[in-house]
């Protein structure tokens, strides 16, 4: 077998049911490497080593008859630690849940089971899922792969560095302003989040994320692996309401035909503001979605610079309802950081809560518009590539000789990708260059609800003409 | 603003902030402002809140 690093989950579930490899000795090989590498990295905050060690032995011996759970039979994957695992510790990077065991799985923990993935291990996330850099104060700071000195992103950036770093091969994660999509871009492998209510929600623990924004989203290292996780989790489940009005996913078809396909790239001025590197990776995109067939036109959405004003007071407001009473009780169960940016939406009133929703209607409303009569929508998935450590605890970035705040309550880094936490449509963040220092960039590619195969399609074609997927970092 | 934060410290009597602390609180508000008056710049005459996202928690 190949070096473990080279594989991607696609290509390992190929030499399981082909019999090249076993679980067991695939297992093994992300252990060590686990053992190796996490240390410096500090992707995972719970091993699930014994346990991880059994299943793989019931997979190879199913395997050995013949029988295959599905295409995930047998794969290391890992959690996010906001998903819920029946008896295993789930801390949502909370001190208040350090010795938190759940008696329940999460929708999707169940899902992942069935389908014979296996858990290796719990990873880093920022404090209650609340921001954008992983630099956790209880569980230790995850580092990106691609630098140790600069931040993975977040909050799922344990989740993204393992999957960069070979430690797994796919990871759940969940996104309420872009915690799958950013750090996915950060470090330079593909994060979606499906349209909201694709993936059941039940399980993620309450008050993490952002009760009307949050959707448990995927980070794999291609778009292929992306399809193979998504049509394994996604699906209705009566304890998540919002997953019952979803329409089935269909059949993902990765080589659709895309000639003559439609593509709004988002101009304006956020992107404007974007870094010069970002604004020519996006340019350097399009044109490669153009020799693909595609046509592509520029597009503006009128509201789009509101979408952090909107977002914020929907967020903060749903943050305080979360946590006001364990704030109260509390306070020391919480770090500086995250309690005084929560505390924040006692100062929000209903009617600027009830505003910001009919105001995230008008955008939904003009983004419908940007995409009517096109297939898609491209953007940066970030307007910079990732700060250092020291640039984020700062709390500024500079951008072509500007400063732009990334460390604070209203962080420059995710406003890309908030505006499709507000719309709730399928974007997944795929690798498109990377920064004159060798930090990677993402582009999002948005499509319509429910459109998940579409847009995974045109991220599977970007990735294979863009050769970025070759890129590989120096851990 | 400083009346704001005094309230925050009463409500939360565990809470004992640092003068950086209080710096960052007021920051933080000011920001929310900011923010808060941005939304106002928003015409939402005629339009409905979003209700297509219904979520149970159990």
């Amino acid at each position: 077998m190949m070096n473990i690093s080279e594989h991607t989950l696609a290509t390992l579930a190929e030499d399981i049911r082909s019999g090249r490899s076993s679980p067991v000795s695939i297992l093994e090989e992300v252990l060590e490497r686990i053992d190796a590498i996490n240390p410096k990295l500090n992707a995972y905050i719970l091993l699930l080593r014994d346990r991880a060690i059994r299943e793989a032995k019931e997979m190879e011996d199913e395997a050995k008859q013949g029988r295959f759970k599905g295409p995930l039979h047998g794969i290391p994957i890992s959690l996010k630690d906001s998903l819920m695992t029946k008896g295993i510790r789930t801390t949502a990077g909370s001190k208040l849940l350090a010795d938190w065991i759940p008696d329940k799985d999460a929708v999707v923990v169940e899902k992942l089971r069935t389908g014979g993935a296996i858990t290796v291990g719990k990873t880093n996330l920022h404090e209650w899922a609340k921001g954008s850099s992983t630099l956790n104060p209880f569980f230790g700071s995850t580092k990106n792969a691609w630098g140790v000195d600069r931040i993975p992103g977040g909050s799922s950036g344990g989740s993204a560095t393992a999957v960069a770093a070979s430690l797994c091969f796919g990871s759940v994660g969940t996104d309420a302003a872009g915690s799958v999509r950013m750090p996915a871009a950060l470090c330079g492998v593909v994060g979606i989040k499906p349209t909201f209510g694709r993936i059941a929600h039940f399980g993620v623990v309450p008050g993490s994320g952002s009760w009307s924004l949050d959707t448990v989203g995927l980070l794999t290292k291609t778009a292929e692996d992306a399809a193979i996780m998504l049509d394994a989790i996604s699906g209705p489940d009566p304890r998540d309401k919002s997953s019952l009005i979803v329409p089935p996913l269909g059949v993902l078809d990765l080589e659709l035909d895309l000639e003559g396909a439609k593509v709004g790239v988002v101009k304006g001025s956020l992107f404007d503001a974007s870094s010069k590197e970002v604004r020519q990776s996006i340019d350097m995109a399009a044109k490669i979605l153009e020799k693909l067939g595609m046509i592509v036109e520029e597009v503006e959405i009128e509201h789009l610079p509101y979408a952090s004003a909107i977002w914020s007071t929907i967020s903060r407001t749903e943050a305080w309802a979360s946590h006001e009473a364990s704030i109260k009780n509390k306070p020391e169960g919480y770090s500086r950081s995250i309690l005084t940016r929560v505390i924040l939406g006692k100062y929000i009133g209903g009617h600027h809560y009830l505003k910001a929703q009919r105001a995230r209607g008008l955008l939904i409303r003009e983004f419908d518009e940007a995409i009517k009569g096109r297939d898609c929508l491209i953007a940066p998935s970030t307007p910079i590539p990732a700060p250092t450590i020291e640039e984020y605890k700062t709390g500024y970035h500079d951008v072509d000789g500007r400063k732009e705040e990334v460390g604070g309550v209203y962080s420059f880094l995710g406003s890309w990708t908030i505006p499709f936490n507000l719309t709730g449509q399928p974007t997944i963040s795929v690798p498109c260059g990377f920064s004159s220092d060798g930090m990677p960039l993402g582009l999002q590619i948005a499509g319509k609800p429910y459109e998940e195969s579409k847009v995974l399609a045109i991220a599977h074609q970007y990735e294979k003409a863009s050769g970025f997927l070759n890129k590989r970092n120096p851990i | 603003m400083k009346e704001k934060i005094r309230e925050i410290q009463a409500e939360i009597p565990g809470l004992k902030l640092t003068d950086v602390e209080v710096n960052e609180v007021a920051h933080n508000l000011e920001l929310l402002e900011t923010m808060l008056k941005r939304l106002d710049e928003i015409d939402v005459t005629n339009l409905e809140p979003t209700v297509v996202f219904t979520r149970r928690e159990e």
